[in-house]
Parts: C-alpha cells; sequence; structure tokens
C-alpha cells in the first residue's frame, strides 16, 4: 500500500479520535474552564467587559477563518488574568460576545468586599468597556405544578409528521386528551389555526431551565438542545419542559397540542431549578444563550422570566430586535420595580390572562414600567395550563411564563404566514388597535394573512373580548 | 530591509511602558504544515513547513504583525517573512471592516519581494477581502486576487473551514507563478481545536494554467493538507 495513504488513514482515525470526544460544552463557543460557581446565582461575582479587537487579516495557513476562537484568545485571557489579579479578584469564566465586541469575564471578589466598590475600580480602568453585577432572574412559573389527570395516559404511538399537518392536525388534536381542556384550544382553537400555518421551520429559542427532549410530545421537536449553565448535559426540569411543550408539542401523542407544533425549537438552557422547584437564572448564563440564540437563527426567542434591568442583556435584545427577531418577555406582577426583560424597548411583554384584577395590574405595571415601552402587555392564558412535565408526564401550571409561551408560539405562526415581517408588525397583528388592553384575537390574526380564511373563532372571539371593561 | 524594519517596530512596542501597553494584546502562533502552499502554487517539491506569526492589536483598532514560514524555493530552502499592518473596525452590525498593506520578501530569493496592500470584511464566520499588488512576486504584473473564507461549527468539537481565492493578472504577459489572466483555488477541510491547539486537515484544489517554470514543478491539482498550531 502507498506510504502516503497509509499515513493519510492515520492522520484520518486521529482527526476522527479527536472529533468523537466527549464534547466540553454543548454550545459552540467553548468555554475556557470547567465551572459550576458561575451559575450559584453570582454570589460575589462581577461581569467584566473587555473590548475585543476587530477580527482582521492574519497571514498564517493554519487561521481557520473564525478570528474569535483562532487567535489572540490566550493573550486576551491574559490581559483579564491580570487585571483580575490587579484588583484582588478571582478569574472564574469567560465567553466571547464577538456581536457586542466584547469578551465576557465572570470575576469573583472576596466575601469581605462588595460588588458596588469593585464595579468603580473596574469601571476606571481604561481596558474594561463596563463592569456590572451578576443579575439574578426568576422563571414567572409558580413553582409548584399540579399533575394532570391526564398524566397517566398511555404514550400513543408517535404521530407520522407534524411539520406539514394541516387538516391532519385537527384530527389529532383529538386524540390529544388535555386538548379539550387547553385554553390554546378553548380560546384560540389552535388545531383550527393549524389547518393554515403550523409555524413550520420557525426556530423559536426556549432560553429556560432544562427541556425534556425525549417527552413524548417534544420528540423531534428540538433543533438544539444546549446547556449554557454548566459542562453536562441539560437535564429535564419542569419549567423549560412546560414552556417547551406549551410552544411547540406535536399532535397526536396523547397528551396536549403546542401552539405552534411545526417549529423547530432551540432548547437552551440557562436557567436551573431549585431544590424548592423555582427557576433560577443570571446575567452571564441569559447572556450565553441570547447570545447563540441570535447566530444560530432563531426568530422567537421566548424568556418567561423577570429580574432587574440588564445592561449586557439590554444590548444583546437589541441586536436580537434589529436583526428582526422577536422577543418575548413575561411580566412579572408581583415585581414593585421595573419587570425586566419586559420592560425592555421592543420585546413584547406579556401578562397572564384569567384573573382581571391581577392582569389589569400587569398591563398597567407593564405600562407604568415603560418610560421606554412596551406601552401594553399583551394578554394570554396563564392559569391552569396543560403543560408537559419531565419523566414523559403531564401537568398543569400557572404564571406569566407560559402566557409568553402562548404569545411566542403566536408569533412562529404568523412568522410562517409572514416570514419578513419584522417584530413590530407581528405585534400589530396580534394585537392591531381596534382591540384593547393587550388581548390576543388568536383567530383573527391569522385572517388578516390568510385568504378565505374560515376559521370562526366564536368562542375565542366572545372570550378575549369580555375583557373590555 | 523591510521586514526586519517592521520587526524592529513589533520589538520596539513590546519594549515601550507596560502603562501604554495596557490596551494592546500580544498574540501568536506556532504551526507546522504539510506543506507550503501559497495562493494554491507551491514552490519546490513540497515537504514540511514550520510557520511563526506575531501580533499586535492595538485599542484604536490599528495593528501589526510579523509571519514567517519555511519555504523551499527550488532546490533551496528558506524562509518567507512578511509584515503586515492595517486598521480594522466593528461595526455595529457585528462585521469588522479592515484595510492595510504588507510587505512579503523571500530570504533566499529577493527578486520575488513583493508589496501588497488590501481591504475586507469579517463576519462571526465568514471573512472577504480583496488585494492588489503592484508589482506581483517582484515581477511588473499588477495583480487583484479576491478570497473568501468560511468557517461553520457543525459540532462542538468540529468545524468545517472552506476558502476559496481568484488571482486576477491586470497585467498583459506571463511570469512564473502568475496566471496569464485567472486563477482559482479553493480549500475545504475541517478544523479540530484542543485547548490552545487547532489540527487541520484539508482538501486543496488548484488550477493548472499549464504553464511549467523553474521553482514551480508540476504538482496534482488536488491534494489533501494537514496543519496542526498551537496559538498563544
Amino acid at each position: 500500500m502507498n506510504p502516503f495513504y497509509i499515513r493519510l488513514a492515520a492522520l484520518l482515525a486521529c482527526v476522527a479520535a479527536l472529533a468523537c470526544g466527549p464534547a466540553q460544552a454543548q454550545a459552540t463557543e467553548p468555554a475556557t474552564m470547567t465551572n459550576t460557581a458561575a451559575y450559584d446565582g453570582g454570589e460575589h461575582q462581577v461581569l467584566v467587559m473587555l473590548r475585543l479587537p476587530a477580527a482582521h487579516y492574519r497571514p498564517d495557513a493554519s487561521y481557520g477563518g473564525r478570528y474569535i476562537n483562532d487567535s489572540g484568545r490566550g493573550a486576551r485571557h491574559r490581559r483579564a488574568e491580570a487585571l483580575a489579579r490587579q484588583h484582588g479578584l478571582t478569574l472564574v469564566d469567560d465567553w466571547p460576545m464577538p456581536l457586542l465586541g466584547l469578551d465576557c469575564y465572570v470575576m469573583r471578589y472576596a466575601d469581605s468586599d462588595n460588588a458596588e466598590r469593585i464595579i468603580t475600580l473596574l469601571t476606571r480602568d481604561p481596558q474594561v468597556e463596563w463592569a456590572q453585577p451578576v443579575a439574578r432572574f426568576s422563571g414567572m412559573g409558580m413553582a409548584e405544578a399540579t399533575p394532570a389527570a391526564a398524566a397517566q395516559i398511555p404514550t400513543a404511538p408517535p404521530a407520522a409528521t407534524t411539520a406539514t399537518a394541516t387538516t391532519a392536525t385537527t384530527a389529532t388534536a383529538a386524540s390529544d386528551a388535555l386538548y379539550p381542556v387547553q385554553p390554546a384550544a378553548r380560546y384560540w382553537h389552535v388545531a383550527e389555526l393549524h389547518r393554515y400555518t403550523t409555524g413550520r421551520e420557525i426556530k423559536v429559542a426556549v432560553i429556560d431551565s432544562g427541556v425534556d427532549a425525549g417527552h413524548p410530545d417534544l420528540l423531534g421537536q428540538l433543533a438544539d438542545n444546549a446547556n449554557f449553565v454548566d459542562a453536562g448535559p441539560a437535564p429535564a426540569e419542569n419549567h423549560g419542559t412546560a414552556v417547551a411543550g406549551i410552544i411547540g408539542a406535536r399532535a397526536g401523542n396523547g397528551g396536549i397540542v403546542g401552539v405552534a407544533p411545526g417549529a423547530r425549537l432551540m432548547g437552551l438552557r440557562a436557567c436551573w431549578q431549585l431544590p424548592d422547584l423555582a427557576t433560577r437564572c443570571n446575567s452571564f448564563t441569559l447572556a450565553k444563550a441570547i447570545n447563540y440564540a441570535i447566530l444560530n437563527g432563531a426568530k422567537v426567542i421566548n424568556l418567561s422570566l423577570s429580574g432587574p434591568p440588564d445592561r449586557l442583556l439590554d444590548r444583546l435584545l437589541d441586536i436580537a430586535l434589529e436583526r428582526g427577531i422577536s422577543v418575548v418577555g413575561a411580566v412579572d406582577a408581583r415585581a414593585s420595580g421595573p419587570s425586566f426583560p419586559a420592560s425592555h424597548r421592543g420585546v413584547l411583554a406579556v401578562a397572564s390572562q384569567g384573573d382581571g384584577a391581577k392582569a389589569g395590574a400587569a398591563a398597567a405595571q407593564a405600562t407604568a414600567v415603560q418610560a421606554a415601552p412596551p406601552s401594553r402587555a399583551l394578554l394570554a392564558p396563564g392559569n391552569d395550563i396543560p403543560a408537559t412535565a419531565p419523566g414523559g408526564r403531564w401537568s398543569f401550571v400557572s404564571g406569566s411564563s407560559y402566557a409568553a409561551a402562548h404569545v411566542s408560539g403566536m408569533l412562529a405562526l404568523l412568522d410562517e404566514l409572514q416570514p419578513g415581517a419584522t417584530p413590530a408588525q407581528l405585534r400589530a397583528l396580534l394585537q392591531p388597535a381596534s382591540l384593547i388592553a393587550g388581548n390576543i384575537d388568536a383567530c383573527a390574526a391569522i385572517s388578516r394573512l390568510v385568504r378565505n380564511c374560515s376559521c370562526a373563532c366564536p368562542a375565542g372571539i366572545l372570550t378575549q373580548r369580555s375583557v373590555r371593561p | 530591509m523591510r521586514p526586519v524594519r517592521a520587526l524592529a517596530c513589533l520589538l520596539l512596542a513590546l519594549l515601550t511602558p507596560a502603562s501604554a501597553r495596557a490596551q494592546v494584546d500580544l498574540s501568536g502562533s506556532v504551526a507546522l504544515q504539510s506543506e507550503y502552499r501559497y495562493r494554491g502554487q507551491t514552490p519546490g517539491d513540497g515537504g514540511l513547513s514550520p510557520q511563526l506569526t506575531l501580533n499586535l492589536d492595538g485599542a484604536g483598532g490599528w495593528y501589526l504583525g510579523g509571519y514567517a514560514s519555511g519555504v523551499k524555493v527550488g532546490a533551496v530552502r528558506g524562509y518567507k517573512v512578511q509584515a503586515y499592518a492595517g486598521y480594522a473596525q466593528r461595526m455595529r452590525s457585528g462585521w469588522s471592516w479592515e484595510a492595510g498593506c504588507s510587505h512579503i520578501g523571500y530570504t533566499k530569493l529577493h527578486v520575488n519581494d513583493f508589496q501588497e496592500c488590501y481591504g475586507g470584511l469579517s463576519g462571526e464566520r465568514f471573512s472577504t477581502r480583496l488585494y492588489y499588488a503592484p508589482r506581483y512576486l517582484g515581477y511588473p504584473a499588477r495583480t487583484l486576487y479576491g478570497e473568501i473564507g468560511v468557517f461553520y461549527p457543525l459540532h462542538p468539537r468540529l468545524n468545517l473551514i472552506a476558502h476559496a481565492g481568484l488571482l486576477h493578472n491586470l497585467s498583459n504577459g506571463t511570469w512564473p507563478g502568475i496566471p496569464a489572466n485567472s486563477r482559482y483555488d479553493a480549500r475545504l477541510g475541517v478544523s479540530i481545536p484542543f485547548g490552545d491547539w487547532t489540527l487541520q486537515l484539508a482538501r486543496e484544489q488548484g488550477q493548472d494554467d499549464g504553464k511549467r517554470y523553474m521553482y514551480y514543478p508540476v504538482h496534482p491539482s488536488k491534494r489533501w493538507s494537514a496543519g496542526v498550531t498551537y496559538a498563544f
């Protein structure tokens, strides 16, 4: 045998062995350090943004075309380490944010120190673009979920197809035992809407806790299942699994029908489940996931969470919106201050519909928060929603998290019919000026885009309009 | 010697006080390539090629660097030495534009030394540049070289890399290593990051214009290449 081919075979074997080794992270951006401290809620940590040099010419033949990872990364890391040492900090983690022209570093300060002092010092350093606290965010679902009666429903055989289901979707909805009790069925008649659109191939980023990709209603629905919290695979967690199912559960599996069963879900784990079942995230994990969603073709980003205003997330959301990505945020009706990211200009703020007083308060809060718009929060079903739960189960969930998930699903439906529409145009379709107080008329929204639409949703229209004063 | 002057500038920058260098990043790489190949052509009969790159980035967008590569020209082993400098600026879209010039010299064949200037755009996963040389490879030939590079992550541990270039001769006449009109080169491969190390394997394709010159022996137009790089 030609020695060249023997050498080539050996090289290929080496390449295969390296490529098939265990992946360090699920995301394409490799973390330089395996880190669990980054998701401990950001205790005694600050985020430090250093400017990333602009990509430019390098003559070496080995340069793979990707400036961010191929060159200069080590140099930038050394600079960050020196900066950390200079201020008595420890470098914990880092992530390049080329969309912002920044490298984001997590640095830990001593227990005896305080974040404000460190941030003031760092901000004075000419190398630092800005420094900020690691803010905490919470999922906007109630921590306790009630198991659905249908949880014992045996799993039906997998449906042959979901994405192109038109009349088939209506038919298979009948085999989903929980469909009749889904508010999306009662008020929005989604199975009827699926005759015209299922959100086919629209990428919806579910930036949340881990999604149970093996759930019968979610099998094959996830385009990604990446973990931005730690180095392992994304675990199945309650909040993320419920949100993903409400948006994109496929029909015909004995459980629920997602608002957009044809959508491709991007399960991006940026939050984690606490022992009391509450859902927690932080600025750093969310930023990594939003950065990934923007770079990987998301058309809708669902953020069923809330927390304090955050500069890093602000900048990333601006870029997402500039690129025509719709961003949906859940309103925290109990918050005394701004409910971020729902309060961010251009984000579709969604409150839970059903409880008039609570919804009104949420809408008022969302309005009050808006020194920057949105001036009106959308209202969507968010109480006693049958949803997918880890372990192939279903449960009833409540909270504005799930209202936001309904709106993300609706946006995917509209996106399929109107691919070039901007987030503002989609919002106008969902909430025309003729309707008040953020109510969504799903049938009317689809009818505006489909000729000869026979979508008759009298119950939905009545219910939606019944919220009028 | 211009490359020596450029390297002196590099050293001068390194020797400036630390406070002045606060926003200057020094980076570099060492690599071993299966052969030296430049715009689709391999002078000499190939062989392993060691490479070194040093780069300085200033906070304002200015950059300069030096590059050296082992090269076999005919039967003589020597070095290609390149000094480059330019300005790059990131745009709001996340893309960057840049403009710069470089001097390329050959330690064993100074007759081939030449200068060229370039401009281009880069994004997270692509780069494209146009180069103009008034005397390509030291001959009275004005050339344009356009290139596109693409990077695509197939897996966290496996990236697709692709490159295509077209060298166009704006002058009438033929000289060694320069096409009478145009010549393309293409490269498709994978890169595997391994910490600070990167392994690359690629299939290269060039265009044989049928002209034979000293220093440019006949090589197959399609061939494999491999390389390993350590970035610091």
